[in-house]
Formats: structure tokens, C-alpha cells, sequence
């Protein structure tokens, strides 16, 4: 049970700066998921948070007590990481105490904490075993377990189930749900996986090259993207981000025209005399194959990808590709010509930075987003 | 074993026929050994492998003429004490160069390999002398501290890259765990290269044990002496008793051949585990 407060967090290795002035408050009990590409620097972060990485500058509270500092066992955290780092020639019962063992607790209370994680965890019968005599599964629930017995302020996750396969990674993620509701504590939890992230994150920290590209929670992220990163980053398949210009109509109001493609009316507060490059970004699961929409698109079927409970399908538009999802299109063919449309009040729009225009819609009557 | 061998492909019964073969060669040596141990004087000389009949003079020959015992318990000491230091220091300096990565050790690094390419004959007269003048000679510090510094770079060698070849997480995990760089050192590291210490242990025994040049030196007196040294008054220019070199020779190759038989599996474990990581 703990905050945990990063002020102004810079890390650089030599002259390469790996996270630049990165600002982060978690709140108690609160579960956060730091999501990102490859090398972006989210390992780093954790470690940092772990102490096992000195920063270059800047302060990390937890409850409020500065550790910068300190060493990784005076910080109350415990750190579970991707290769679970269990001492290969201690066997599941030791893993799991050493932590208490060398904080010198007490014998009885040692065996009756270990014993506690590993009924939570369903462990009780492997306590004799060495870690290579276990399966990944149950490997990885030592390494949760370890953490659990140190009952520490926080919790860090280094993508702890990503060395799993599919069906086990579904296990899991229920079970570190389950934990995460029964011990309370806080987390910080570091993944690729999106659904991991969407489902048990109370908050998602989008990061990229080593800043912090938006915070929010999953919906948050998913319904109001911050800029182009995120937009691309969150939602599987990802957004279509289709190029176009924002111009004044001769009425006075704004329409955006789709390079190559029709154009539709949009409510903008400051449209600009002269046109402006934007980009528009609609999920794939907004689009129809169906004409009716306020936007309305042709093209022909690239690539028809059914997964059964829904399908893909990436149509050609004249330059652009553009993917839809769709639960009917079931019986589509490569080359089939396809119409397609949304709303716009579906749309996002990004200006020439990559940063999210506010549109009227949003700005004053958010409300209005799923009637309009 | 034998079932086996009956299974062997034929593919496979020729390489071990083959290799059966270059042990049997290998062993020539050994077997000459033993066998003229074991011969007369009269036979000693014969150009065979092996004559008829085996007698057991020859070592009770050299049992005799020499205070066996005591010999053996030097060589003990030394060759004991010297493994143990060289254990403890190497695998010390092994887990600040490769673990703690503290500043300046890979320069002592780089400066002890050095030494590993100092041959032993250019060695023996300034440590001779530096015995002397530390008062060393005849007593078993003056063998088990050069001894130890000699074996402690290739021991250094061996326990880095095993210890670089385990996972850092692990000595990450035990610094979470509240772990001192010395309950690091004894919980997680030493457990992890067990085998290499193994490798390193028997290794460091027999180089020492079969060390003959330097114990010569600085072991002058009849007490001090170590086994190795016994053979030597065997074989003189103008007087030879081969029959009882052999068989002081075989009886100071028989503790090892002991301990080797005992340690073999983990021995070839050590060779290994560097190599094929896994
Ligand atoms: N010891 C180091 N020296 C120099 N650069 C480093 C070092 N460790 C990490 N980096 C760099 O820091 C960046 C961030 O690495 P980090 O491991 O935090 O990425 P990540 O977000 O966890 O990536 P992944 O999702 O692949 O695990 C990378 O570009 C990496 O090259
Ligand atoms: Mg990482």
C-alpha cells in the first residue's frame, strides 16, 4: 500500500539519454500498466523504480519518502521479473522465503507466510521442488509468490507473462486480476500485450523514446487518444489514420477533405482561411461495409482475414488502406469490390504535430459522441 | 553398460573401438609404470611390456628407505591449503569482477592474465631468493603462497566466465531480496558455480600435488619434504634403482587416480558447462 512519485526522472547511459524528464504519480493501490514500443525505455523505468538502475537526475517518493537513493531492499518493493530469476538450486519453498530469511524474520513466521502464497497461488504441493523441476506456468507463480511473501509497499512486473504461451497467458492474467483485487496493493505492471494492458490496468502510461506520450485509463486512451502515438499504439488492429486537409467552406464552417477521397463537414472552433494538412484517424471497428454513413469510401477487398468471431478485412481505397472489422463480412473475397462509411462523429482529427484537435463536439457537449 | 554396447550401431561401435583403441595407447605409459614397479632387477630392463614373475620388492623397498607417511602428510597440507586459498581468493576476485563490477578491477584483471604467460623456470630463482629472505624456506607457507598465486590467475579465469554466464537477473533478485554483495556472494553465487569450483578444486590438487621444481628448492630438509621430491634419489647419473622409481611413482599416482575416479562425473561437468551454455 503505497504511493510512488517520479520527479522529473532523467536516465542517460554516457551521452545517451534513455528517459528524459519523466514526471509520474501513482496512486494507492492503484494498478498501472506501462505500456510501449520495444527499447522505449519501460524496463529501465521499472528498474529505476526498483533501485537496481542509479537515475542521473531527478527524485522517486514512495509514501512521500524520498529513495532515490536507497538500496533496492530498503525501498519496500518487490520485483518480479520477465525471467522470473528464481535461484535454481533453492528449491520453491526457500525462493520464496530467502527474501524474509535474510531479513532475518522469524522461522515460524517465514513457513506461515510462504505457506499462505502458496495456497493463494495453488503451490502447496511443489514447495520441495527445484525451479527447473517445474513447468513455466508454475515457475512463474513462484516468482509471483516470492514477491507476495515480502508484502511489500509496491509491486513491479517486468512483462511477467510474456515467456508464457497463449493459453497460459490467459490463465494467468486472471489470476494476477484475482491477486490484484485481493491483496490491494499497488503495482506497476510492464507489457506489450494490449489486452493485458486494457484489462487489468486502472491506469495505462503510453511511453515512447523515454517520455511519457499519455496517461489515462484504458478507456481514456482508447476513446480520446492524446496525439498520433497513442492513437496508433492503443487498439488492435489500429486506428486508420488517413491523410487530408481542413479548409474553410464557403458557408463559413470547416469541412476536411480525404486526399484522393470525398470530403465531409466537421466542427471545428478556429478554421483557418487557408487549408491545413490533418490526419483523421477512425477505428476499425467504426466502419461499416455499408454505404449510409456521413463518410463514404469505395474500394476493393486486399486482404480478408476471419478469425471467426470476426474479420478483417484491409480494402485498397484508391491510395489508402484501410482496415475494417466487421462480424459480417464473413463470406468476402480478395479482389470483391466493397463500399465503406462511418460517422464522423466517430473521427479523430490530428494536426500537421500529431496532437489531437479538439473538436466541438468534444469540447462542448462530450455527451453528444455516441447520438451525433 | 554391457546391454549398450550391445545395442551400439554399427556406426557407433567404430568410433568406440577407436576410441578404445587410443586409450589402450594412451595407457602405455601407466601400464610401463606399473609393470616395472613390479619387476626384478634382473628384468627391469627387458624391452617388453610386461614379464613374468610380478614381484612386490620394489615397494617394499622404497616403503622402507623412506619415512612415507610424513611425506604424504606434507604433500597433504600443502596441496589442501593451497586448493582452499585458491577457492576463496579467486572466487572472491572472480565475484568482483564479474558481479559487482567494481571500478578498476577489470585493469587487475587484465594485469593478473599476465602472469598466466610467466613460464615457471624463470620464476624459481627470485622466488628462491624472496623465500629466503622471508625466512620461508622449509616451512609450508613457503610452498602454499607461491603455489596459490600461480594457480589463483587460471582459477580467476574459469570462476569470471561462469559467473558471467549466469543470468544477472538472479544477482539482481537477491539484491530485491535484501542480499549484502556478501550473502549475495554466498547464497546465489557460489551455489551457482558449483561445478567450476568443483573443476577448479580438483584441478588446483593435482597441479599442486605433482609440483616437483619449486618443492625441491625450498623443501631442503628431510621433514619438510613432499612425495614428489622422493623419486629423485632413485635415479642418479652413475646409480639407478628403476624398479623402485616406478614404484615410488606409482605410489604417489595412486591418490589421484583415487580422487579423480571420484570427482570424474562433476570434473567433466566443470569442462562442459562453460561451453554449451544451458
Ligand atoms: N546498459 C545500457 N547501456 C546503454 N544503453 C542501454 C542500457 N540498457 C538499456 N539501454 C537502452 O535503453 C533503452 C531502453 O531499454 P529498455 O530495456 O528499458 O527498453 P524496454 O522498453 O524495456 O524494451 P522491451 O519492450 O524490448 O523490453 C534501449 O534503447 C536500450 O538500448
Ligand atoms: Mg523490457
Amino acid at each position: 500500500m503505497a504511493t510512488l512519485t517520479l520527479d522529473g526522472i532523467t536516465k542517460s547511459y554516457g551521452v545517451v539519454s534513455v528517459i528524459s524528464k519523466l514526471d509520474l504519480a501513482v496512486e494507492d493501490g492503484e494498478f498501472c500498466v506501462l505500456v510501449g514500443p520495444s527499447g522505449c525505455g519501460k524496463s529501465t523505468l521499472l528498474r529505476i523504480i526498483a533501485g537496481l538502475e542509479p537515475i542521473t537526475s531527478g527524485r522517486i517518493l514512495i509514501d512521500d519518502a524520498e529513495v532515490s537513493r536507497a538500496e533496492p531492499a530498503d525501498r519496500g518493493i518487490a520485483m518480479v521479473f520477465q525471467s522470473y530469476a528464481l535461484y535454481p538450486h533453492m528449491n520453491v519453498d526457500r525462493n520464496m522465503g530467502f527474501g524474509l530469511e535474510i531479513a532475518r524474520t522469524a522461522k515460524a513466521e517465514i513457513a506461515s507466510r510462504v505457506g499462505q502464497a502458496a495456497r493463494k497461488l495453488r503451490l502447496d504441493s511443489f514447495l520441495q521442488r527445484k525451479p527447473r523441476e517445474l513447468s513455466g506456468g508454475q515457475r512463474q507463480r513462484v516468482a509471483i509468490g516470492r514477491a507476495i511473501t515480502r508484502r511489500p509497499k509496491l509491486f513491479l512486473l517486468d512483462e511477467p507473462l510474456s515467456n508464457l504461451d497463449a493459453a497460459l497467458r490467459v490463465g494467468m492474467r486472471v489470476e494476477i486480476a484475482r491477486l490484484k483485487a485481493e491483496l490491494g496493493a499497488t503495482m506497476i505492471y510492464v507489457t506489450h500485450d494490449q489486452v493485458e494492458a486494457m484489462t487489468l490496468a486502472d491506469r495505462i502510461v503510453v511511453m515512447n523514446g523515454g517520455r511519457i506520450e499519455q496517461i489515462g485509463t484504458p478507456l481514456d486512451l482508447y476513446e480520446s487518444p492524446a496525439n498520433l502515438f497513442v492513437a496508433g499504439f492503443i487498439g488492435s488492429p489500429s486506428m486508420n489514420l488517413l491523410p487530408g486537409l481542413l479548409e474553410r467552406r464557403p458557408d463559413g464552417g470547416a469541412q476536411v477533405v480525404l486526399e484522393g477521397g470525398p470530403s465531409f463537414p466537421i466542427v471545428v472552433k478556429e478554421a483557418h482561411s487557408t487549408p491545413v494538412p490533418v490526419t483523421v484517424g477512425i477505428r476499425p471497428e467504426h466502419i461499416r461495409l455499408a454505404t449510409g454513413g456521413d463518410i463514404n469510401l469505395r474500394g476493393e477487398a486486399a486482404v480478408v482475414e476471419m478469425l471467426g468471431s470476426d474479420t478483417f478485412v484491409y480494402a485498397r481505397c484508391g491510395e489508402q488502406m484501410v482496415v475494417v472489422r466487421d462480424k459480417t463480412a464473413g463470406r468476402m473475397h480478395r479482389g470483391d469490390p466493397i463500399t465503406l462509411s462511418w460517422d464522423e462523429a466517430k473521427c479523430h482529427l490530428f494536426d500537421e504535430g500529431g496532437r489531437r484537435w479538439i473538436l466541438d463536439r468534444e469540447a462542448e457537449a462530450p455527451t453528444q459522441n455516441a447520438t451525433a | 553398460m554391457t546391454t549398450r554396447i550391445a545395442g551400439l550401431e554399427p556406426a557407433n561401435l567404430t568410433v568406440h573401438l577407436g576410441l578404445g583403441l587410443v586409450l589402450l595407447l594412451w595407457m602405455v605409459p601407466e601400464a610401463y609404470m606399473v609393470s616395472i614397479a613390479m619387476r626384478a632387477p634382473e628384468t627391469v630392463f627387458d624391452p617388453t611390456l610386461f614379464t613374468w614373475p610380478l614381484t612386490f620388492d620394489n615397494f617394499v623397498t622404497v616403503i622402507k628407505d623412506n619415512p612415507l607417511p610424513s611425506f604424504f602428510l606434507n604433500s597433504l597440507i600443502v596441496t589442501v591449503a593451497t586448493v582452499i586459498l585458491v577457492l576463496a581468493v579467486s572466487s572472491l576476485f572472480a565475484f568482483a569482477v564479474a558481479v559487482l563490477r567494481l571500478p578498476g578491477t577489470t585493469v587487475l584483471y587484465a594485469v593478473l592474465l599476465t602472469t598466466l604467460m610467466v613460464p615457471m623456470a624463470s620464476l624459481v630463482l627470485p622466488l628462491a631468493i624472496l623465500l629466503k629472505t622471508f625466512g620461508w624456506v622449509n616451512r609450508y607457507v613457503g610452498l602454499i603462497f607461491p603455489y596459490v598465486a600461480l594457480g589463483a590467475p587460471f582459477a580467476v579465469v574459469i570462476l569470471k566466465a561462469f559467473m558471467e554466464d549466469a543470468p544477472k537477473e538472479l544477482f539482481e533478485a537477491a539484491r530485491v531480496d535484501g542480499c549484502t554483495p556478501w550473502q549475495t556472494f554466498i547464497h546465489v553465487t557460489l551455489p551457482l558455480v558449483r561445478p567450476a569450483l568443483v573443476f577448479v578444486a580438483i584441478w588446483q590438487f593435482i597441479v599442486t600435488w605433482n609440483e616437483f621444481f619449486l618443492a625441491l628448492i625450498v623443501m631442503t630438509e628431510n621433514e619438510m619434504k613432499t612425495v614428489t621430491i622422493v623419486p629423485m634419489q632413485y635415479s642418479g647419473l652413475y646409480m639407478a634403482n628403476p624398479g623402485a622409481l616406478f614404484a615410488i611413482l606409482t605410489i604417489i599416482a595412486l591418490p589421484l587416480i583415487g580422487l579423480y575416479v571420484l570427482v570424474q562425473r562433476a570434473f567433466v561437468r566443470g569442462l562442459l558447462a562453460g561451453a554449451v551454455k544451458g
